[in-house]
């Protein structure tokens, strides 16, 4: 899984819409400051009514006169057309030969991290086969404020179904790349058909992966709102203790004024006040057993400890996580054996490793000398002509 | 219940993909479109990245921003794509703008290799304010680390050093990720090997300082520019039909002026700025060496003298001596009890030794009786008394804590072997209990030390700067009393010349932030280096006389340097009269 999010500066953005500009068929007169755009008569943006317009460029949108449109890494227009452009062309494909290498091998850790050197290397394809590049839009929604949105960038081998992140890197670097014209490398030849189905399993697989790809983060998010779910409750709980002591204190305060009415009452001769008394009796008493209930739920809630809120409070932060496939490339890419002829000092010896054009070695290689893994751990050493490992050396 | 069931429900619902499958059963897009799909969702995805985010890690102890600073490492960094000329006025913090920015390209991993090039003698400088304001370690080609420019990433250089025959490949054979040259009016004429060497520098991002682009013509601001923007103001024969009016004195089309030279520079005005720096009062006091303490002085200055006539190798012993005569006895004898005992064949055993017995023939010293006053005034006066003393040597130290201890007096002592815990521990503990606090210049980087607002200079250094750094530590923005500055120095001997002749001529304690540098990068500039001048004056002249001609001479020299740096600033400010290329009003 690969982060695929890319800041968004003045470079970048001036780079994007240049070239999304030409490739649309847009003449662009660049004139200090400022880009006079010409669309091409089929061409129109759902967000812009004129197909000749000023762009300027390196300003404050609130610096020039309203209306004026500005390209900058947060103004409006740059925002708009980033959103039509996302949505537009979803389904692309492209591939990936020796030929577009041109030598450009990526080797692995373990002989990066060895003394060995690499005099030469060769790549011998056997097969085409496809893989699929997907976008996936991870959004995490949340009723406090760790919103989280991610993009992440995987790609699987159609018929294995295995991750390749090589490529992924590959292909992100390809597709993107500000300084040169954006895709000029590759070419959409010879694409393999894919069924439907096959397609549709491996963009689910790409889903769940870029799930599992966000797990940390994620989590982080998920700690994050049961602390504010927390929090929430804690402020429920000592409120309805603090009510509880006031319905307490009320009760008293009811108790006692019922008791100093008794004594009144014993003492009273006149029956007319003796009734009124009485009356003011029976009111507290009706009072006091209605504090009394109050005060019983809540005792009867402090039991439970709040069970029924605190529930209901942690539902409303519960996490609402959505997966979506945004983009996917097909890519066909040539697999085989990379010939490496390796040295150091006066030793030479050469060997191959199953290879992927754009994705590097694929498969794990033991130490034919000992049987063990070889990796950045491990690095590969050359002794008496004979290939070997830290391990066994 | 464990961990996971205390936390809130997740529910994850993974979106089906008709959408995305309704297309590719439609036709696959052309590739070159399809990738501006994942481009436009890659930047959907990525924030707009117009803020100077790595603000909430500068610490505000340390550094004061101020708006206007803000402001321009943001234009610098977001409007002029990383390559402006940072022209404020004097004293309005460029150092800082320069900090921010290259905090900011830090905190985006977009420095792998930075080189910032000074005047010597604002190398040191600039390498403890970067360290103590915003945490970024710097070589610097003076330490003994320094192992030439092509085996660290973030140095910190005199230019001249940097195109000297010895490095100027090295500098060259590298592509900097960030240049940034202070001073930057060194490389107005395109014909001087400084120039030269910035003309060949490889780097992606530049920031240039000055508060005076304009020197002595309109050509060198053309110069300067030009270097950072090429093609900017177009051909020379151009700028000057065009910007520069007959006489070589004012700009004309200036609407178009501005508006190009607002494309890479920023020029913040000192009325615009919100500075406000209390007042400093200064006491300088001179003391009448006690007659045992003379005879001492004059052995010394004697015995420098005859022994640089002699071997001009020894200068830096020498002239450590010649500053530790003013400031102790004891620091005095500590050298000389080193020479004597590491140089047996020394030639001038005799008069070592006699130094010894003249140094043993004191029984009190003069300035240290004077610094009672001081520090009692302040007891009776400031809240808990509190007094920071500046001294530059170890031993002076240790005998002036001595001293103040056996009168009763709270001392904390601060020097360069605590560790930063320890001396965050000193400092703490002097702001808590008050009294008085003995340093060395170690002090001068790293601390501030606002809640004191009463400084001793013991003894002075002769590297106005370092006078600068000690004020600095309490006198600041956010210093809210009026700050006291006392001077000792005794009569007669060289403190007095250095102090009366030398620092009061250039205003120096009054000397705002900035403009010290300014008159000392100009002195520089004629090729002279300030400690060495008084070193030699000292040692070459044959008579009292002789000797005040000198340093007078000296003064008329450096008040020139001061006038000249005046009339080149206002030059300025009339050069940019009306151009509006500061803060922004919203």
């Amino acid at each position: 899984m690969t982060d695929a999010s890319h800041p968004v500066t003045q470079r970048t953005i001036e780079a994007f819409t240049k070239s999304y500009l030409r490739t649309l068929g847009a003449s662009i007169r660049e004139k200090k400051q400022k880009w006079r755009v010409q669309l091409p008569s089929h061409v129109e943006f759902d967000f812009l009514e004129e197909d000749t317009f000023d762009l300027h460029l390196e300003v404050r949108e609130e610096e020039i006169d309203e209306g004026k449109l500005v390209l900058s890494p947060d103004s409006r227009f740059a925002q708009q057309l980033l959103s039509e452009v996302a949505n537009q062309f979803p389904v692309g494909a492209t591939t990936f030969t020796d030929d577009q290498i041109e030598g450009e091998y990526t080797y692995p850790d373990w002989i990066v991290e060895s003394d060995v050197r690499v005099e030469s290397a060769n790549f011998a394809p056997y097969y085409d086969r496809t893989a699929l590049c997907v976008l996936v839009d991870v959004s995490v929604e949340t009723v406090s404020e760790y919103q989280m949105d991610s993009l992440e960038a995987i790609t699987i081998d159609i018929d294995s179904l295995n991750p390749l992140p090589g490529l992924t890197e590959t292909l992100l670097e390809t597709m993107f790349n500000p300084e040169s014209a954006l895709g000029e490398s590759a070419s959409e030849s010879s694409v393999s058909e894919a069924g439907v189905d096959s397609i549709s399993e491996v963009l689910n697989k790409a889903q769940e992966l870029a799930l599992e790809g966000v797990q940390e983060s994620l989590q982080q998010t998920r700690e994050e709102a049961t602390q504010a779910a927390e929090a929430e409750f804690e402020e429920y709980r000592q409120l309805q203790e603090q009510q509880l002591d006031d319905v307490q204190d009320e009760i008293s305060s009811v108790t006692n004024r019922i008791q100093e009415l008794a004594s009144k009452i014993d003492k009273v001769s006149d029956q007319q006040d003796r009734i009124g008394l009485l009356q003011q009796r029976n009111d507290l008493q009706s009072e006091q057993q209605s504090l009394e209930q109050e005060r019983d739920e809540l005792l009867k809630e402090k039991r439970t400890g709040y069970r029924e809120k605190r529930e209901k409070i942690f539902q409303r932060h519960s996490l609402e996580v959505t997966t979506t496939s945004v983009a996917a490339t097909i890519v066909t890419y040539e697999r085989g054996e990379l010939e490496l002829h390796l040295s150091y000092r006066s030793h030479s010896e050469s060997m191959r490793v199953p290879y992927a054009a754009g994705e590097g070695v694929t498969d794990s290689v033991d130490c034919p000398e000992c049987g063990s893994e070889l990796n950045r751990g491990n690095p590969i050493q050359l002794s008496r002509d004979t290939v070997c490992c830290n391990s066994c050396q | 219940m464990d961990e996971e069931e205390d936390l809130v429900e997740l529910e994850v619902r993974h979106d089906d993909a008709d959408d995305l499958l309704d297309s590719y059963s439609n036709g696959l897009s052309d590739f070159p479109f399809h990738c501006h799909t994942v481009v436009g969702n890659r930047l959907l995805a990525g924030r707009p990245d117009t803020e100077l985010r790595s603000l909430s890690q500068v610490d505000e102890e340390q550094v004061k921003l101020l708006e206007h600073q803000v402001d321009a490492a943001y234009r610098a960094l977001f409007e002029m794509d990383g390559k402006a000329l940072l022209a404020d006025e004097v004293g309005l913090g460029k150092t800082i703008e320069v900090g921010m920015i290259l905090k900011e390209m830090h905190y985006r991993e977009t420095t792998d290799s930075v080189l910032i090039l000074t005047p010597a003698q604002l190398a040191k400088q600039w390498q403890a304010e970067m360290q103590e304001k915003f945490g970024l370690e710097f070589i610097c080609n003076y330490d003994s680390e320094f192992h030439g420019f092509d085996a660290h990433d973030y140095i910190i250089a005199s230019i001249d050093t940097a195109k000297s025959d010895r490095y100027r490949h090295t500098v060259l054979a590298r592509d900097w990720d960030v240049l940034v040259l202070d001073e930057a009016h060194y490389v107005k004429n395109e014909e001087t090997d400084r120039y030269d060497l910035i003309d060949k520098l490889t780097y992606d991002y530049a920031f240039f300082l000055t508060a005076t682009p304009v020197q002595n013509q309109l050509t060198d601001l053309y110069n300067i520019v030009s270097l950072l923007r090429p093609g900017l103001f177009g051909s020379r024969d151009t700028f000057h039909q065009y910007f520069v009016n007959r006489n070589q004195e004012t700009l004309v089309n200036r609407d178009e002026l501005r508006n190009r030279l607002g494309q890479v520079m920023i020029r913040n005005r000192r009325e615009d700025a919100d500075i406000d720096f209390t007042e400093r009062i200064i006491d300088t006091r001179t003391f009448e060496p006690s007659e045992a303490e003379m005879d001492l002085y004059n052995a010394v200055s004697d015995y420098v003298r005859e022994a640089y006539t002699e071997d001009q190798g020894q200068k830096l012993v020498l002239m450590l001596l010649q500053k530790e005569v003013v400031s102790s006895p004891a620091a005095l004898e500590q050298t000389i009890r080193m020479q004597l005992e590491e140089r047996n064949e020394l030639t001038h055993q005799d008069e070592l030794q006699t130094i010894l017995d003249k140094i043993e023939a004191i029984d009190t010293v003069t300035k240290q009786e004077r610094l009672f006053d001081i520090v009692e005034e302040a007891r009776e006066r400031v809240d808990m008394g509190r007094v920071i003393v500046f001294t530059q040597f170890r031993p002076t130290q240790l005998q002036v804590i001595e001293a103040l201890d056996e009168q009763g007096y709270t001392t904390h002592a601060f020097h360069g072997g605590h560790s930063s815990q320890e001396k965050e521990d000193i400092v703490e503990q002097f702001e808590e209990e008050g009294g008085v606090l003995v340093s060395t210049d170690a002090m001068s980087e790293g601390r501030n030390l606002q809640f004191c607002n009463i400084m001793v200079n013991y003894d002075l250094p002769w590297n106005p700067m370092r006078v600068e750094q000690r004020i600095g530590r309490i006198h600041r923005i956010g210093q809210k009393r009026e700050v006291y500055i006392f001077n000792m120095g005794l009569k007669n001997t060289i403190e007095e010349y250095v102090l009366d002749r030398l620092y009061h001529k250039i205003d120096l304690f009054q000397q705002t932030v900035g403009e010290l540098s300014t008159i000392l990068s100009r002195l520089e500039d004629s090729g002279q280096s300030f400690e060495d001048e008084i070193f030699e004056r000292l040692v070459n002249a044959d008579s009292e006389i002789d000797l005040e001609n000198d340093f007078e001479e000296m003064a008329v020299d450096l008040e020139e340097q001061k006038e000249l740096s005046q009339k080149v600033q206002n030059f300025n400010s009339g050069v940019f009269e009306g151009f509006d290329l500061g803060t922004s009003d919203d």
